[in-house]
């Protein structure tokens, strides 16, 4: 199992490297000059090459690529264009705020998605399950951001129960929460309902009937533990997402987080922090595939042998 | 002889665009106590449905619309959902078709015949686990104190019957229901399995219900036996008579249908047409259609379960007693 897991993180490492040089290539196509971005019109061309110069801009573009990458390895990301600050330290600033949210949200998601989507399968076809998966089709298919204005609308500016924005203190964080997690809550709530459904029609299930067990002992043994196992793997892949940063619902809250470290960063052509929080984000993805897997693999034995 | 199962007029009907269909209808069991009991019959006929109304886990829509399950001079038909689960796996259990998927296939194998027995007596862990152990090697699982932890795919399908086996058998039920359960297993294993459960249910002195549609089967291990058709019970007695004094056209056709060895045959019997439709039953007898005997009346009228002999009921026209005259019609012994 060890040996597998470090096997599948040696193959995250080209999948790194491949995105490392998509994105470095697709910065220097897009037009726009970070060195006229950053000093503005009108600055004398003699002033732009020696600053091109010493940020080694001047240099062949495979060359400025392995420079990179041979300071990157070493957690070096560069110097923000903009902010002047080294690209890690800005990241790391903004990573926790992040987190905060992600968690949030996720454990929003997480309590009520799953929670609805059992009782929705309990209650399958009457008036609650329609309720339950209606409120969860809303949450999967209205735009999270206007999710948000409408719950900014309401609660914040109609009922001032909580902050229209900021990341400060907890009652700032439930809004947030609840537009970032309505979404992935909505989708874990059907996914839940409909694998219950569906594993509820097994052979073991009557087995387990027949053994004796209530309805609600062969739900909490039998049937969970089988019609959990992909809504984990959505789990985990959903809260590498939301750590990446939520960009629209850190935007609109005002939360200064990885998502808006990177919208600020392309509003400014700041290359070394844009490419910084990109790697940084797709360096997220990649671990929460390998935790999907590996919990995928620790739950379900018919494939802990294969990974 | 004593019953300790006797199901008299049983109906269950599902609910078919506002129309009830029956897939039972009327039937009549008596189970002795200790005797193994077969029921066999064409898939649809009503047999799969009779163990489940008998274990109490008919799937919605379906549900017994009228008569009596006496179970130990207990009625199952109306007892509560709570009283019903304390007799299923203890007093009554079944084993399944198919023993592959019959396992939950995430729940290592020890535990989830332990989950039986804990949930049915006082037990601590570690005395049901060393119980457990005990039944698997009854039931001849190879290395039983490792299998314990073994998940059910890394076992054979011979082997997972095994299992099952010994969840139905560790509560020392007074009545088994086999639903088919060597249908799935080649035919090695088949023997094998069917010696292990009628030696551990003379030991226990468990009756069971052995559902099949293996007249091969019903020879070897079967007492007595129920042919079903279209949710009727046609023809029940001795295996010994059912083969020998064959009454119903239909249980006739049945034994007909088994290729013989050794006989040259350029085309295998079948009984003509096909079973009706449960939502468009014929008028009177079900087999009407498909019946070389049928008489006129056979088409209005439905028969009645006629006992042409002690332990041999036939619902047949064929053998309603006019004056004294008795079997109108012989058919060749089938052995």
């Amino acid at each position: 199992m060890l040996k597998n897991i470090l096997k599948r993180i040696l193959i995250s490492i080209p999948v790194l490297i491949g995105v490392v040089l998509i994105i470095f290539i697709m910065l220097r196509v897009v037009p726009g000059d970070p060195v006229t971005t950053m000093l503005g019109e009108h600055v004398n061309q003699v002033v732009i090459d020696k600053i091109s110069k010493e940020m080694g801009l001047d240099k062949p573009l495979y060359m400025q690529f392995f420079t990179y990458i041979s300071h990157a390895v070493r957690g070096d990301f560069g110097t923000s264009y903009r902010l002047n600050r080294n690209v890690t330290g800005i990241i790391l600033d903004a990573f926790p705020n992040t987190v905060r949210l992600a968690v949030c949200a996720a454990i929003v998601s997480w309590i009520v998605g799953i929670l609805s989507g059992i009782f929705a399968a309990v209650n399958k076809n009457n008036i609650l399950d329609r309720l339950f998966m209606g409120t969860a089709l809303l949450g999967v298919s209205m735009p999270v951001f206007m999710i948000a204005l409408v719950l900014q609308y309401l609660f914040a500016y109609k009922l001032k129960i909580f902050p229209v924005s900021g990341y400060e203190t907890a009652a700032s964080m439930v809004l947030p929460s609840i537009v970032l997690g309505w979404n992935s809550a909505g989708s874990i709530a059907r996914m839940t309902r409909s694998n219950i459904l569906e594993v509820m029609q097994e052979d073991y299930i009557r087995t387990a009937r027949a053994k004796g067990l209530l309805e609600f002992a062969v739900m909490k043994s039998h049937a969970l533990k089988n019609a959990m196992l992909p809504v984990v793997t959505m789990m985990a892949l959903q809260i590498s997402s939301m750590l990446s940063g939520a960009v629209i619902t850190e935007n609109i809250f005002g939360i200064p987080g990885i998502g808006r470290l990177a919208v600020n960063a392309i509003e400014t052509r700041d290359m070394p922090l844009l490419q910084g929080t990109v790697i940084f984000t797709t360096i997220l993805v990649i671990l929460g595939n390998l935790i999907a897997d590996s919990l995928y693999s620790i739950l379900d034995p018919r494939i802990r042998k294969e990974i | 002889m004593d019953n300790i199962l006797t199901i008299r007029d049983l109906k269950v009907a599902f609910q078919v665009k506002g129309k009830l269909a029956y897939a039972l209808d009327g039937i009549n069991i008596d189970i002795p106590k200790g005797k193994i009991v077969g029921i066999v019959g064409e898939s649809g006929c009503g047999k799969s449905m009779t163990a489940m109304s008998i274990m109490g886990l008919i799937k919605n829509p379906g549900k017994i619309v009228g008569g009596s399950i006496d179970f130990c001079s207990t009625e199952l038909t109306k007892i509560s959902v709570r009283d019903y689960a304390k007799i299923r796996g203890k007093d009554i259990s079944m084993i399944f078709q198919e023993p592959m998927t019959s396992l939950n296939p995430v729940v290592k194998v020890g535990k989830q015949v332990m989950e039986a027995i804990i949930l049915h007596e006082k037990i601590s862990k570690e005395e049901a686990k060393m119980r457990v152990i005990e039944i698997f090697n009854e039931v001849g699982i190879p290395e039983a104190e490792k299998r314990f932890n073994s998940y059910p795919h890394e076992l054979s399908g011979g082997l997972r019957q095994r299992v099952m086996i010994g969840m139905a058998m560790i509560c020392k039920p007074k009545l088994l229901i086999a639903d088919e359960p060597t249908t799935a297993l080649d035919v090695t294993i088949e023997a094998q399995i069917l010696k292990l459960m009628k030696k551990l249910c003379e030991s226990v002195g468990t009756s069971i219900i052995m559902i099949t549609h293996n007249m091969g089967v019903v020879a070897e291990i079967c007492d007595y036996v129920y042919v079903m058709y279209a949710g009727r019970v046609v023809e029940s007695t001795l295996t010994k008579t059912l083969f020998n004094e064959t009454a119903h056209p239909y249980t006739n056709g049945l034994l007909k249908s088994i290729p013989t060895i050794g006989k040259k045959q350029d085309r295998l019997y079948t009984i003509k047409g096909n079973v009706p439709n449960i939502l468009n039953l014929p008028e009177g007898c079900r087999f009407v259609d498909r019946c070389d005997y049928a008489q006129d009346i056979c088409f209005s009228s439905r028969p009645a379960d006629e006992y042409i002999k002690d332990n041999h009921m036939v619902s047949c026209f064929l053998y309603k007693r006019i004056e004294d005259e008795k079997c109108s019609i012989k058919f060749k012994k089938h052995s």
